[in-house]
């Protein structure tokens, strides 16, 4: 215990060292994180109570209904904070170069697993946690739950809830190593991503959100719902002892559903005897085990044969761009954690996209349709950030150690940072824009609104793109050439929050021209606030393309 | 071939490169040598572009790095102290793809390629991914990298660390060969007695300032002399 508190206090000691830095780089530094975290928590606040708040009040929505899809949101929160929280395991346990430091010294490997547990959650949970936190406090609020009930539900029920979920995303993975050992990677892989689909429909049969989304947007009277309907029906699911609890606090009904939180925090405390076990009895074996396995990996060449991408085969008149196209195409197609990574986040993709498309939004009055438009909308442009932080951003770290030889041959830096930009979008675009195209007819069944959306869209893609492949530049850590901890890093983190600051400035320049178009307006107007929409879109897009390109092509150029 | 002009470098107060001149003429084997700090590997980097001079300029073949960087650094090929490769390419693809970057003719690059594969005794690895290298292996692999797209100038920043001795045999060999034909090499090291073996030139360096140079090709009888200089001026 004693050396796990060292351990964790030299890190916290790091941590406090990096935000307090009194130099001005530093400073600016920390006030820019501190700015963006505090800005997009409270518009998250905002705009979550001002969603949930026009729902109850203005569309007049069955208060159940919106428990449940509360529910189903947390479900859905929390799958999240567990598949990334797996994903990022990976490199926490097995990748980091601080646990070959530690598995040469006298630390127990329980000790060590425990320290890389709670790492694991810091670094991946931590935004999602801030955006969730913030976001079910809004919902709360829209019912006048007060200020010691909000640290009640944050304290005793939702934190704990997520630690609960990252510990168990951290101690699935020595199992799976060891399974993988045994079955081999690819059925290992496959039993696991069936395994998480089976408990997506299992859940989706069970709850059916599709109908939880349309009963949540209808008025109350047309509703006929069950007051524990949907909440009930997984009543063991922990998530629904978080919604239940956050429900029984709204309305005012507090002693009914006190043991909650005591289950949640007993849940945790089983979780992390859990997670001590398995550090104790599998970690150094499936640690020796993925030392093993890599000592052992095939020759590069031979395997995945792909003629057109062969280094030496043909060049064309570019061949140093060529090179890098090449050296990129490998480093990414051989690296198994970014295919996994692609695989997963393509398939939520497609799943939402799915899923976004069976919805049968009823549009009752034009402020639901546009509501619809703009959620839909965000919707697709979160998937969007997300891609862009787990691919984009980390592709200037992703040079890696071995930048000097790019650094020291003669192509112009500019070069290699547009033509990262060039593939960058075009990988970003088109799915986004077959996103769009894809939901938006079927759900809003308006052509000039789905213009709309293809419009957007293109320019929302340009400016996360840059974003992400400016501050990625900016935030480089050279020396991290893991993926995935890149993108979960501090910096990352403040490029996402960008992004979604990006995508909120986007959703309220198209709100206008949307209410135009579903409003009374003539055709000629609705045309004109369309075109207004379109250009002052480009402009943002363009101004925030302009400097994060200066942001990254400056930052390209630091010393190495 | 190769020239510093005042080349200064500070890091916020501390001056890690303090006011260095030199000039370093064609075929010319030159030895740069220091104690650990001195601001050996700081120098070559702002040499090679990796770090931009506080003030002063560095000049390859005639272009200043900082001014016409492509123009510069189409005229060396650099080496540094730990030399990293793609975990995700084998060794034979690096080479390809430095020769890419360098848009080397294709025809010349994969002659280069299995000339340096024969001449370091790379045939053995240069196929299987770099993960699985030694440090001797990453070591013949940049060196190749650095002479595969033929330039005139070498850079190179402790060739010889982690070379077992028939490797480090191969490249002295290699080196001296390549000065004979025409190749300038500035080379920084702390082994002294290939300093003796293969430089026409050397100088130390103390705090970031040249505290002595020495034509060593005038001194032929200088068999462990340097070493003794060596340890009395960086005391």
């Amino acid at each position: 215990m004693n050396t796990l508190l060292t351990i964790l206090n030299v890190r916290a000691t790091m941590f406090l060292k990096g935000i307090t830095d009194r130099r001005w780089h530093g400073l600016s530094k920390n006030l820019a994180t501190g700015i963006i975290f505090g800005g997009v928590t409270i518009g998250t606040f905002l705009m979550v109570r001002m969603l949930t708040g026009h729902l109850v009040h203005q569309v007049g929505v069955d208060t159940f209904a919106l428990h449940r899809l509360l529910a189903i949101g947390l479900f859905t929160f929390f799958l999240s904070i567990y598949t990334i929280g797996l994903l990022v395991s990976y490199a926490s346990l097995y990748a980091s170069n601080d646990v070959n430091v530690l598995m040469g010294m006298p630390v127990s490997h329980g000790v060590l697993f425990m320290e890389r547990a709670i790492e694991n959650i810091v670094s991946s949970a931590t935004t999602m946690t801030l955006l969730g936190g913030a976001a079910v406090l809004a919902y709360g609020s829209v019912f006048q739950i007060g200020f010691w009930k909000s640290l009640a539900i944050l304290f005793a029920a939702f934190l704990p809830a997520v630690a609960s979920v990252g510990f168990l995303a951290v101690m699935t993975m020595p199992p799976l190593i060891l399974l993988a050992h045994r079955i081999g990677v690819r059925w290992m892989l496959l039993g696991g991503g069936l395994v998480l689909a089976a408990i997506t429909f299992l859940f989706a049969d069970a709850v059916d959100p599709l109908a939880a989304v349309r009963d949540a947007t209808l008025p109350a009277s047309r509703v006929m719902i069950n007051e524990q309907e949907g909440i009930t029906t997984l009543g063991w699911l922990p998530t629904n002892w978080v919604a239940w609890f956050i429900q029984a606090m709204a309305r005012q009904r507090i002693v009914e559903v006190l043991a909650y939180p005591g289950l949640i925090l007993g849940l945790l405390a089983c979780v992390a005897i859990c997670t001590d076990t398995v550090g104790r009895q599998w970690y150094y074996r499936s640690w020796l085990i993925v030392v093993e396995m890599r000592g052992k990996r095939l020759p590069s060449t031979g395997w995945f044969p792909f003629p057109p991408m062969e280094f030496g085969r043909f060049w064309a008149h570019r061949p140093h761009l060529e090179a890098v196209l090449k050296r990129d195409f490998w480093m990414f197609f051989r690296d198994p954690v970014q295919r996994l990574h692609l695989l997963v986040i393509l398939a939520l993709a497609a799943g939402s996209a799915f899923s976004l498309r069976s919805l049968d939004v009823m549009v009752y009055r034009p402020s639901s349709q546009v509501l619809s438009f703009l959620t839909v909308f965000l919707f697709i442009g979160l998937i969007v950030s997300s891609l862009t932080l787990r691919f984009v951003f980390p592709s200037v770290s992703l040079e890696g150690n071995t930048f000097w030889a790019v650094r020291t041959a003669p192509i112009a830096l500019s070069r290699l940072y547009w033509l990262k930009f060039i593939i960058a979008f075009v990988l970003t675009f088109v799915p986004a824009e077959l996103m769009v195209l894809a939901v938006f007819p079927a759900v809003l069944r308006s052509g000039a609104l789905s213009v709309l959306g293809v419009a957007g869209m293109a320019g929302v893609v340009v400016a996360i793109v840059s974003l992400n492949l400016g501050s990625g530049a900016y935030f480089a850590t050279l020396r991290e050439d893991n993926p995935i901890k890149v993108a979960s890093s501090q910096g990352a983190s403040i490029t996402f929050l960008g992004s979604i600051v990006v995508l909120v400035i986007a959703t309220v320049i198209l709100a206008v021209p949307a209410s135009a178009v579903t409003g009374v307006l003539n055709p000629q107007a609705r045309t004109q606030a369309m075109t207004w929409a379109v250009i002052t879109l480009s402009v943002v897009a363009m101004l925030i393309t302009v400097l994060s390109h200066r942001l990254g092509l400056n930052a390209l150029r630091k010393d190495f | 071939m190769i020239e510093l002009r005042n080349v200064v470098k500070k890091f916020g107060s501390f001056v890690a490169v303090d006011d260095i001149s030199l000039k370093i003429g064609k075929g010319e084997f030159f030895g740069f040598l220091g104690p650990n700090g001195a601001g050996k590997t700081t120098t070559i980097k702002m040499m090679t572009g990796l770090f931009r001079p506080t003030s002063g300029a560095c000049i390859i073949n005639g272009f200043d790095i900082q001014e016409h960087p492509v123009e510069a650094k189409r005229s060396f090929g650099y080496v540094p102290d730990q030399p990293h490769l793609y975990d995700r390419l084998t060794g034979r693809e690096f080479l390809y793809f430095i020769g890419g970057l360098y848009k080397a003719p294709a025809a010349d690059v994969v002659a280069r390629i299995e000339h340096y594969c024969t001449l370091f005794e790379m045939e053995g690895f240069l196929d299987r991914s770099t993960e699985e290298y030694s440090q001797g292996m990453r070591q013949r692999v940049a060196l190749a990298a650095a002479l595969v797209h033929d330039p005139p100038v070498l850079i190179i920043d402790e060739p010889l660390l982690g070379l077992d001795p028939r490797s480090a045999m191969l490249v002295r060999r290699t080196l001296k060969d390549l000065t004979r034909q025409g190749l300038t090499v500035f080379m920084s090291t702390h082994l002294l007695r290939v300093v003796e073996e293969l430089c026409d030139r050397l100088v130390i360096v103390k705090n970031g300032r040249i505290i002595y140079q020495e034509v060593t090709n005038a001194s032929p009888d200088r068999s462990g002399r340097l070493e003794e200089i060596f340890l009395e001026i960086t005391r």
